[in-house]
């Protein structure tokens, strides 16, 4: 069993990233990998060695001062794939339990579960918007909602898009986004929770011709607010009467800038409990 | 929306053999990088390589725990210990010798390189190459 010594200190990020810059020059071949991470206030920078190593070397090569903190620990001996996995865990969001490939029997009872691996798309359910979504669509669904067309704008992986297929199997479900490897992602995660008919497609907005002059009663739009605003219009526009449109991807402190676009856009604004600063509101056209 | 980048791990990767074990399990385990997903990820990138050559990469995690990875050429030292057809330098370079490469050799070093080496052209290239062996513990002959 190989052992490893991990030798870390802490201070500012830039500070840090001066280090790394040319670290890789002057570390010796026992030195396997370095990471400098951001805790907050302060930055962590982790000097991985197979060998156990001189603090004062280190300090030396790497160019750290003396002011710095400088700490070494043999690493423990651990399960690495599986630590590494519980970072991962599932995350529920209403109705719906969103996990990863290797937590397929983490799925409580009475749950609906989409699978999600972290790849480069956005929306693994580890950030309050999503989640602010997936709970807004389901006290919709509680209430008694069945929309019949559903369009997932900005849809990052689809998870929105499949949390609807699932629960509306007669609904016609689009999926769009502006980003190509979104949309590849969306498609095969469609395939993946046994979702294909939603239609996965690469567009800006609602200027596509798959969505020209369509009209839905449901729309997710967890993008960014300054995104929002300018297609205000045309999503009020893209809306039955009686359809909703669930915006996500604002700040606490945008919510009003981005209600009040809306609401000049002729519709009714609901607003969900944030989550860490994150706002979801629910408009209605009427 | 832009991700919020958490941090970043540096590392070298053998090409097309990633795997779980260390040093790659330690280094991605404890930042709760998925170990899988990015041994397959890397794998995938490196086929056409040739396999177990070192490849330096950065790692981007993303504070959803996703990530993106980049990667460079082998460093130098490895080339140079493949052409000196030696395991490792030297431990006390300038006193002891390793080792010789010579300039042709370096030459094609740079070439394989280039693109990661601060050169303006070839010939600066091949000199940083040469610098290199020499620090090793490595004669560099014509
Ligand atoms: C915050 S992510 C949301 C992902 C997923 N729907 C979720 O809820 O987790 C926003 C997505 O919107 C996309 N996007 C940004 N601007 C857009 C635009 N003008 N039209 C369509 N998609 C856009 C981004 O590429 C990104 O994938």
């Amino acid at each position: 069993m190989t052992q490893f010594w991990r030798v870390t200190t802490h201070a500012d990020f830039a500070l840090l990233g001066n280090i790394v810059e040319h670290l890789d020059d002057v570390a010796p071949e026992s030195m396997t990998s370095w990471s400098l991470f951001d805790e907050g206030d302060i930055a962590r920078l982790d000097l991985i060695f197979d060998i156990e190593p001189d603090l004062a070397d280190v300090r030396r090569f790497a160019n750290i001062p003396d002011s710095m903190d400088l700490t070494c620990e043999k690493m423990p001996d651990e399960d690495w794939v599986r630590l590494s996995l519980a970072g991962l865990k599932p995350v529920e969001g209403g109705r719906f339990t969103l996990f990863g490939a290797h937590d397929r029997d983490a799925v409580a009872e009475g749950q609906i579960g989409i699978e999600i691996e972290a790849g480069p798309a956005f929306g693994t359910g580890h950030h309050g918007t999503t989640r602010g979504c997936l709970i807004a669509f389901s006290e919709m669904l509680d209430a008694g909602a069945s929309p019949k067309t559903v369009l997932d704008l900005g849809c990052g992986t689809a998870v929105l898009a499949i949390a609807a297929a699932k629960t509306l199997p007669d609904a016609d479900i689009l999926a769009s986004d502006i980003d190509p490897e979104a949309v590849t992602e969306s498609a095969e995660n469609c395939r993946k929770n046994g979702t294909p008919g939603i239609e996965c497609f690469v567009a800006e907005g609602l200027d596509h011709g798959r969505l020209a002059g369509r009209k839905f009663e449901l729309i997710f739009a967890n993008i960014l607010a300054r995104a929002l605003m300018e297609l205000a219009p045309d999503i009020a526009n893209a809306l039955e009467p009686g359809g909703k449109v669930i915006l996500s991807g604002l700040l606490t402190e945008q919510e009003a800038m981005v209600r009040e676009v809306y609401e000049a856009a002729g519709l009714t604004v609901h607003r969900q409990p944030p989550l860490e600063n994150w706002e979801t509101l629910v408009a209605v056209r009427d | 929306m832009a991700k919020k980048i958490d941090g970043y791990i540096k590392l070298q990767v053998p090409a097309g053999a990633a795997n779980p074990s260390p040093p790659i399990g330690p280094a991605l385990g404890q930042r709760g990088v998925n170990i899988m997903e990015f041994c397959k990820a890397f794998n995938a990138k490196t086929q056409e390589m040739e396999k177990g050559m070192p490849i330096p990469t950065t790692i981007t995690v993303f504070s959803d725990k996703s990530f993106t990875f980049e990667i460079a050429t082998p460093p130098a030292s490895f080339y140079l210990k493949k052409a000196a057809k030696i395991q490792k330098g030297s431990t006390a370079p300038g006193t002891s010798v390793a080792g010789s490469v010579s300039m042709a050799q370096c030459r094609e070093i740079a070439e394989a390189k280039f693109k990661d080496l601060n050169a303006n052209d070839l010939d600066q290239a091949t000199k940083i190459i040469a610098g290199s062996a020499r620090s090793m513990g490595l004669e560099v002959t014509e």
